[in-house]
This record gives C-alpha cells, sequence and structure tokens, in this order.
C-alpha cells in the first residue's frame, strides 16, 4: 500500500471520527442513574442517544398501545388543559404553590420556561423538570386517547440540559437527566 | 462616539419604558390549617387565573360564570349593588340568628361582610370588598355569578385583603398585590 493510499485512509475515518463526535455532540443523551445500596447494591450509569429511544419506540407494536384506551375525560378537558398550560407559559416566574405538613412539603415553581415540582418527605425527595413549551408541543400532537410514548420522547427531546427527574431515598437514587 | 452611545442608551431606555406592561398582579390564597398543622400557600398571576377560569366547563362554573346557590331567590341584583354603593358610610345590614350574627358595613370605599359562627366551627369570617369593584359584580337571570368579570376588575383595580376566614381549625387569607 503506497503513502497516498494510507493518508487517503486516514483521512477518512479521521472524517468518519469528526462526524460520529459531532453526531454526539448535537445529539441528545438521556442519561438514566441508578444507585442502590445493601446487599444486592446496583451502580448504573446509561447514557442513550435520544434517537435512539425515538427508533426503539417505533418498535412498540401499535395494538398493544391502541388496547389502553384513556378516560374520555382526558380528552373533554384537552382545551382546559392546553390554554392553562399556554397561560402558564406566559406567566412570569415565580413559586406558585408551597404546602408545608408534618409529613411532606412541596413547592411548585415557575423558572425559566420549566415547571419545578419539589417534594420533600420523610422517606425521600423527589424533583421533577417539566419543559413547559415542549410539553405544549408534545400534547397538541397527541391523540388525547391511547398511551403513546412519542409524548416522551417529544417532551424529552425539548427538555434543557440539566435533570428532569431526580428521586432521592434513603436506600436508592434515580435520576434521568438530558445531556 | 459618547454622543452615539448616550443616544442609544436614551433609545433604549425610551423603547423599554414603552413596551414594559402592566405590573403583574398575583392572587394569594393562604391555608394554615391548625388541625393538621398544614400550611399551603398559593400565589398566582391574574392572567393565569383567568385564562384557567375562562376555559373551565363544570355544570357549577361555565365561561367564567359561577352559579350561585341561591335557590328561589328573587334579588334584584343591579338595584341591591347599586344602592350598596352609593350607601354612605354606615353599618347597614345586622342579622342576629342562633346559628350566625353577620353584619355588612361601608368603610372608607370598602364593603365589609362580617359573619360570626355560633354553631359548629364558630368561624368568623370577613370579606371586604372595594365598593368600586360592585360595578364588576354582575349576577345574570339564573342566578350566575360572573366571576370573570369580577376578577379582570379586581386585577385592574384592587390591591389588597379581599378574604379572611378564622376558624379553630384553619385561617385562609386571600389578597392580591
Amino acid at each position: 500500500m503506497n503513502r497516498r493510499a494510507i493518508s487517503t485512509i486516514a483521512v477518512v475515518i479521521s472524517a468518519a471520527a469528526a462526524g460520529l463526535l459531532a453526531a454526539a455532540l448535537l445529539t441528545s443523551w438521556i442519561v438514566v442513574d441508578v444507585r442502590t445500596t445493601g446487599t444486592d447494591a446496583v451502580k448504573l450509569k446509561l447514557p442513550v442517544p435520544l434517537p435512539l429511544i425515538r427508533a426503539a419506540t417505533a418498535f412498540i407494536p401499535k395494538e398493544k398501545l391502541g388496547a389502553v384506551k384513556l378516560p374520555p375525560e382526558l380528552k373533554e378537558n384537552r382545551e382546559l388543559i392546553l390554554r392553562s398550560l399556554r397561560a402558564l407559559l406566559d406567566a412570569p416566574d415565580g413559586a406558585f404553590v408551597r404546602v408545608r405538613s408534618d409529613e411532606a412539603k412541596v413547592l411548585i415553581e415557575k423558572k425559566d420556561r420549566t415547571l419545578h415540582v419539589r417534594v420533600e418527605a420523610e422517606d425521600g425527595r423527589v424533583h421533577c423538570a417539566i419543559p413547559i413549551k415542549g410539553m405544549i408541543k408534545a400534547l397538541e400532537r397527541w391523540d388525547w386517547e391511547h398511551v403513546d410514548p412519542r409524548l416522551a420522547t417529544r417532551i424529552l427531546a425539548s427538555a434543557r440540559r440539566g435533570p428532569l427527574v431526580t428521586v432521592d431515598q434513603p436506600d436508592a437514587h434515580v435520576a434521568v437527566s438530558v445531556w | 462616539m459618547k454622543k452615539i452611545l448616550s443616544l442609544t442608551a436614551a433609545l433604549v431606555l425610551a423603547a423599554g419604558a414603552l413596551f414594559a406592561g402592566e405590573p403583574t398582579h398575583w392572587l394569594n390564597v393562604h391555608v394554615n390549617s391548625t388541625e393538621d398543622h398544614a400550611k399551603v400557600e398559593v400565589r398566582l398571576p391574574m392572567n393565569l387565573v383567568l385564562t384557567v377560569l375562562d376555559a373551565v366547563k363544570t355544570d357549577q362554573i361555565r365561561a367564567g360564570k359561577i352559579r350561585l346557590d341561591l335557590p328561589n331567590a328573587q334579588l334584584d341584583w343591579p338595584k341591591l349593588l347599586k344602592a350598596i354603593q352609593d350607601a354612605p358610610d354606615a353599618q347597614f345590614v345586622t342579622v342576629k340568628s342562633d346559628d350566625a350574627d353577620v353584619v355588612v358595613s361601608k368603610k372608607a370605599g370598602t364593603v365589609l361582610i362580617q359573619v360570626q359562627e355560633k354553631t359548629d366551627d364558630k368561624a368568623h369570617v370577613e370579606v371586604q370588598v372595594p365598593a368600586n369593584l360592585l360595578n364588576a359584580l354582575t349576577v345574570d337571570d339564573e342566578n350566575r355569578l360572573d366571576l370573570k368579570a369580577l376578577i379582570a376588575s379586581l386585577q385592574a383595580t384592587s390591591i389588597g385583603d379581599i378574604v379572611r376566614v378564622t376558624a379553630p381549625d384553619a385561617d385562609v387569607r386571600v389578597w392580591v398585590d
């Protein structure tokens, strides 16, 4: 093999590597982090590219999803929910609901077009960050009658980079983040 | 250069002042339950409340109007509200019964409704309504109160306490800021 051929192969490999790297950097990754304690402790950090999740959900048989019919009240309240979410998107940032009791603390606040729900109880803490705009867009495209995994992937795709759901318990930590 | 910078700064400030919307009014509801030691604080922008209210469709609430549970009530609402609005500062309704004492009075442009329960919770309820807000209080022939118009008016005119309830098991405060 002459020198020119070797350099061509090197260029092609470098370009492919650069392309893969660029694609990886441009693609959103969903990182699932699970850590448990005890005798059967688990430590798992699984980064999955979002397009792969989308592709995987496409293989779920439609008849299986169609079998689960959601209550009709949900579709009846479609406009109420969407209009409320649109109004929420336009509303200024702030803490909208705070509940403090002997059992738990709950905080619902809007910050940077994201709705944060935080629950602190004796046996654990939960935090959800819901991208409001992405939620609206996903709900607008949903039929409101059947379970559709694309609803979740569309919301995930619109989420800002950072933690989406975090559950902390004395013996377990589960986090789903977007990177 | 300095002139251009000052001119730009002036233009930016002027544009900011021109496009700045009205300050957001917030509806606050605080519930302090002494029974289960729970404290609930809700603080919502009025625009959000209005939008949600307009979209709600139930038997009781529809198109921003709430059906009042007043069986057989034949009240001339506009006349009644106008009379209250035009009345001078005074204590003009006092009802004393075994169940509760009710006092309706007007003071410094505010209509004050005080209810002291004598049975059950022995709750004390105070409702404060700015008199100019009575213009926005409309009840149609089917005894439906236009809640949307009332809240819209609240957003435009009123800041301060609206409802205070003091009961042995819970305190409630509703106000706008």
